[in-house]
């Protein structure tokens, strides 16, 4: 099973107050010594209905650690917070692996540091080759972040999926 | 064996050592990069000392150990962060680091949280300062730690280039003793102050300028025999890995081990049992996730604490205990509580304490695990408990 490890924000010690500096709480870390459970995974893909019982056949074993992650050394997980990114599935409060590993590419979902700040965004470029950051909200309601020379500008890594408890 | 993998008459060992730069701060960088080029230091849990400091903190002139409220004002004047321990983090990170470094290697020790030496002897055919420009990106990009890493004929060359790496730019963080020429590196060691050789303190550094050795070179030198007899078998040992003969090997780990240590030595002489009731906490529990991820069992528990051996002016103090266990375990919270009552039993008081750490030996596979029958819980019992209280 997927176990994580709530990272304590690190707090300020007075009199120097951290006002203004974003904080870590947002990463969990993958518990990858957890021992691998293997969950049998029907074959049959099952719509938003009801599965049929005739098709309970068992194509193979699932882990989720195995599943979610590729390379252990350089995975972490966050959660996601607010909706700027609903419409490629990922919702307030989903966990999402962040793979620092993975080279990014246009199109990929990643984990940006704009500022300072953590974002989670499509990589995207403008006319002119610069980097844009694109939300994925059709309300209309986030706006592409456009990357200046005068921004600090990272790629902490690239998200490579999600998950959710209801 | 094929015929040129026989050892050579003076086969010339290539031995590295990496360590990740202020690793407690450069973890919080990871994750707070608005931590990034400001001056920020990272305090112990229980009396606020500084136990890391940034490049900017250094800077500033804050001293290793420094207790925060002696900093305030100069805290105040240039807005130093001062940032609370986060042990588990810095555990997890650690792990990262080794983890991948042991790719490049069969042969690695694990020196320290923030420390691995790894024998590069079998990889001599390859350019090692792109081998280990490889590592320092890889680690760079995969935890977003930086790192310098330090080639030599022997672990005391390498920590002497591990310093050169960190200390001098025109070497880009890797620096290979074994790739320069005699000259160069004469020139090179003429110009590093012997205080800054592996082993030797900032008490013995005094003693040996006075005796006119003012550098590496004026060590390396030096009349082994002689110095032997005016100070100590370990400065005979130095002198000679500073020559390239290895004295000290590496302590290696090969999987499946059987045994595991956590260990380290610390920046600052630890005198309280708090401070190392807190250390032994912080090794047991690395050990701990090393023992599960390797699915093992430990059969009985190693605790050790000792004062610096370079020190010999200082009252000299070292002691260990083993505790074996009723029935072997992977949990953490025993294995925490097992070696902190260990640690009671071996701690007095009044010593300069320089190192620290535990091992774990008797290691069983999950099979191999035998309850014991009077036991309150069986160690498979406790398997699933891990997860929650560790």
């Amino acid at each position: 099973m997927l176990k994580t490890t709530k990272l304590k924000t690190s707090k300020s010690i007075p009199p120097i107050c951290l006002t203004g500096l974003g904080t870590i709480g947002v990463f969990q870390l993958p518990r990858l010594n957890a021992p691998a459970i293997n969950l049998p995974l029907y074959a049959s893909k099952v719509s938003a209905g009801f599965p049929s019982p005739a098709e309970e056949y068992v194509e193979k074993r699932l882990d989720t650690n195995d599943y979610l992650i590729d390379q252990k050394d350089a995975t972490f997980f966050i959660t996601i917070q607010g909706y700027s990114m609903v419409d490629v599935g990922l919702l307030p409060k989903d966990k999402a692996v962040v793979d620092r590993s993975k080279t990014p590419t246009v199109g990929d979902i990643v984990l940006a540091v704009v500022d300072g700040e953590f974002t989670v965004k499509t990589l995207g470029r403008n006319k002119e080759g610069a980097v844009r950051l694109l939300p994925a909200n059709s309300t209309g309601a986030y706006k592409p972040i456009e990357i200046t020379e005068e921004m600090n500008f990272e790629i902490w890594g690239v998200v490579t999926g999600s998950f959710r408890r209801f | 064996m094929k015929e040129n993998d026989m050892p050579l008459p003076h086969p010339t060992r290539s031995i590295a050592l990496i360590d990740v730069n202020n690793f407690y701060v450069s973890c919080e960088r990871v994750f707070n990069p608005k931590l990034v080029g400001v001056p920020v230091v990272v305090l112990s849990n229980n009396d606020g000392c500084a136990v890391a400091r940034s490049n900017e903190a250094k800077a500033l002139g804050v001293p290793m150990g420094e207790p925060w409220f002696k900093l305030k004002d100069l805290a105040k004047q240039h807005g130093i962060i001062g940032l609370s321990s986060n042990y588990a983090l810095y555990a997890d990170m650690s792990n990262r680091v080794m983890s991948i470094l042991r790719e490049y290697s069969p042969d690695q020790e694990v020196y320290s949280i923030d420390e691995s030496f790894l024998d590069l002897t079998g990889f001599q055919s390859r350019d090692l300062i792109s081998y280990g420009q490889h590592m320092r990106k890889r680690i760079l990009k995969w935890t977003g730690l930086p790192v310098c890493v330090g080639i030599g004929s022997t672990k005391t060359l390498a920590k002497l280039a591990n310093h050169c790496a960190k200390k001098r730019p025109v070497f880009n963080s890797v620096c290979n003793f074994n790739a320069m020429l005699p000259t160069e590196l004469e020139h090179l060691l003429c110009q590093i102050d012997v205080g800054e050789i592996w082993g030797i303190g900032r008490k013995l550094a005094p003693k040996l300028q006075a005796l006119g050795f003012n550098t590496v070179q004026d060590l390396k030198r030096a009349n082994p025999d002689r110095l032997r007899q005016q100070f100590s078998v370990v400065l005979e040992k130095t002198i000679h890995e500073l020559n390239g003969t290895v004295c000290i090997d590496l302590e290696e780990i090969s999987p499946p081990k059987q045994q595991i240590m956590s260990s380290r030595s610390f920046g600052q002489p630890i005198r309280d049992y708090n401070s190392l009731a807190e250390s032994i906490t912080l090794y047991m529990s690395s050990a701990a996730v090393k023992l599960r991820r390797q699915q093992s069992f430990a059969g009985s528990v190693h605790v050790f604490i000792r004062t610096s051996p370079f020190k010999q002016d200082a009252p000299q103090y070292s002691n260990g205990i083993t505790i074996p266990l009723p029935s072997a375990t992977d949990n953490t919270m025993q294995l925490v509580n097992i070696a902190l009552w260990g640690l009671k039993q071996i701690y007095r008081p009044n010593y300069d304490y320089a190192k620290a750490g535990v091992m774990l030996s008797e290691l069983v596979t999950a099979q191999g695990v035998q309850n014991d029958l009077f036991s309150q819980s069986g160690a498979n019992a406790e398997n699933g408990k891990n997860c929650t209280l560790s």
